[in-house]
């Protein structure tokens, strides 16, 4: 059977200092920021650097949201071009997808939150955007996205998927400018 | 008098019989007709009536709806239309969930709405070329929003094709990454949850993009690549008594 060792806790703080020495000269890495932020502790340095470095993503504006959108657009183009079935079918899941994306940006701008996850944004949506949230999440990322149902005539149900968003961001960003 | 909600049910279950002769003398080809949506899981609150038509020939668009429009109910029909043997698509789920065959052939109805099939290895290496052309598509993008977005999908698509290869390593046509998580045997199981974490959650959701985004794409593809390529091995290992 094979085994692996795993390095016990003293080994760690031995070695600590080396691998130190050797993270001055690189670089941080942005996509382990939650986990550094979660279970980090500070060995060498300045506790500043340390927070600006791991700082979530600011909130995202209603405008990006609809910059998303164009992704989608993109994404159409590309299937429509794509000779190959498989890759053409990935195109227009992710065509869909990104105006899902759109849709989650909007919901964060809205509740001016640095939450990410659909299923919290949901609940924290007040009615009636929860339920067009939940049912532009089942349509576009489950269904298409995750299960690949994608719709029989694509290119106008992606106009008509496309419109409902743009409505929803639309909609949500003057909810929150009314007093 | 406005009509009520329960109203409106009877009047539905009362139109049904003759939309359906109408729509069957507009077009001889069909096999089966499914009444599905709001006016079967609510039909008190139902304000339509949603039908599938499952014909062998699909005719003009115009031909299914004169036939509705010319049956003379007082309320709204929604007639989805497609030809035998295909594919009903993204509807498919809301019909399981809540269709009822009203004509025709239970098979009929079963086959244009039955299950995507399980992926390929090979599907799942096809759909990592997806996340490079993405690639490219965000190097030419000026708009740095968009740019964003750009990358952020080249990733999803590497995660997207690590979990097409989990679940034909599975053989199943379950599409939640959590539930193919639990079902993955170690050591699978831990490279999946991490593929997961860093490509789908911290990059795609949270917008978490590495420094050096072309070089950790590259380093995310192989990565990908070999969890594919270690699937199909261990899928076709001989299994132990």
């Amino acid at each position: 059977m094979r085994t692996v060792q795993k390095p016990s806790a003293l080994a760690v703080d031995e070695w600590l200092p080396k691998i130190c020495e050797a993270l001055l000269r690189g670089k941080p890495r942005h996509f382990r920021n939650p986990a550094v932020r979660a279970f980090g502790r500070l060995v060498f340095g300045d506790k500043q650097a340390l927070k600006e470095v791991t700082k979530e993503m600011p909130v995202p504006t209603f405008d990006e949201a609809r910059r998303v959108l164009k992704a989608g657009e993109a994404y159409l183009r590309d299937a429509a071009q794509e000779q190959d079935d498989i890759v053409r079918e990935a195109h227009y899941r992710n065509a869909f997808n990104a105006l899902f994306d759109a849709a989650r940006l909007a919901a964060m701008a809205f509740l001016l939150t640095e939450e990410t996850r659909w299923g919290v944004l949901l609940d924290r949506l007040p009615d009636p955007f929860d339920q067009r949230f939940r049912s532009i999440i089942y349509d576009l990322h489950v269904a298409i996205f995750y299960q690949r149902e994608l719709p029989l005539d694509i290119e106008a149900e992606f106009e008509r998927q496309r419109e409902r968003v743009a409505q929803f961001i639309s909609d949500l960003e003057a909810a929150s400018r009314t007093p | 008098m406005p009509t009520t909600q329960t109203d409106r049910a009877e009047l539905i279950a009362q139109w049904l019989p003759k939309i359906c002769e109408a729509l069957l003398r507009a077009d001889p080809d069909i096999v089966a007709i499914a009444q599905f949506g709001s006016s079967v899981y609510a039909p008190e609150l139902a304000l339509d009536l949603d039908l599938l038509v499952i014909t062998k020939r699909k005719k003009d668009d115009g031909v299914y709806w004169n036939a509705v429009w010319g049956a003379g109910q007082p309320f709204w029909v929604d007639v989805v239309v497609v030809e035998a043997g295909k594919r009903l698509g993204f509807l498919s789920a809301a019909v399981r969930a809540f269709g009822r065959l009203v004509f025709g052939d239970k098979q009929a109805l079963e086959e244009v709405t039955k299950e995507m099939p399980v992926p390929t290895f090979e599907e799942a290496r096809q759909v990592l070329e997806v996340g490079r052309t993405y690639l490219r598509i965000a190097t030419q993008e000026p708009n740095p929003v968009q740019r964003e977005a750009h990358y952020r999908n080249a990733f999803n698509a590497l995660f997207d094709a690590a979990r097409l290869a989990a679940m034909a390593f599975l053989l199943t046509e379950e599409t939640r990454w959590g539930v193919l998580l639990d079902r993955l045997p170690d050591p699978f199981d831990q490279r999946f949850r991490s593929i997961i974490y860093d490509l789908h959650v911290a990059i795609f959701y949270q917008r978490e993009l590495p420094l050096d985004i072309e070089a950790e794409f590259e380093r995310q593809r192989e990565r990908v690549q070999g969890f594919i390529d270690d699937l199909e091995k261990a899928s076709k290992r001989p299994q132990s008594p």
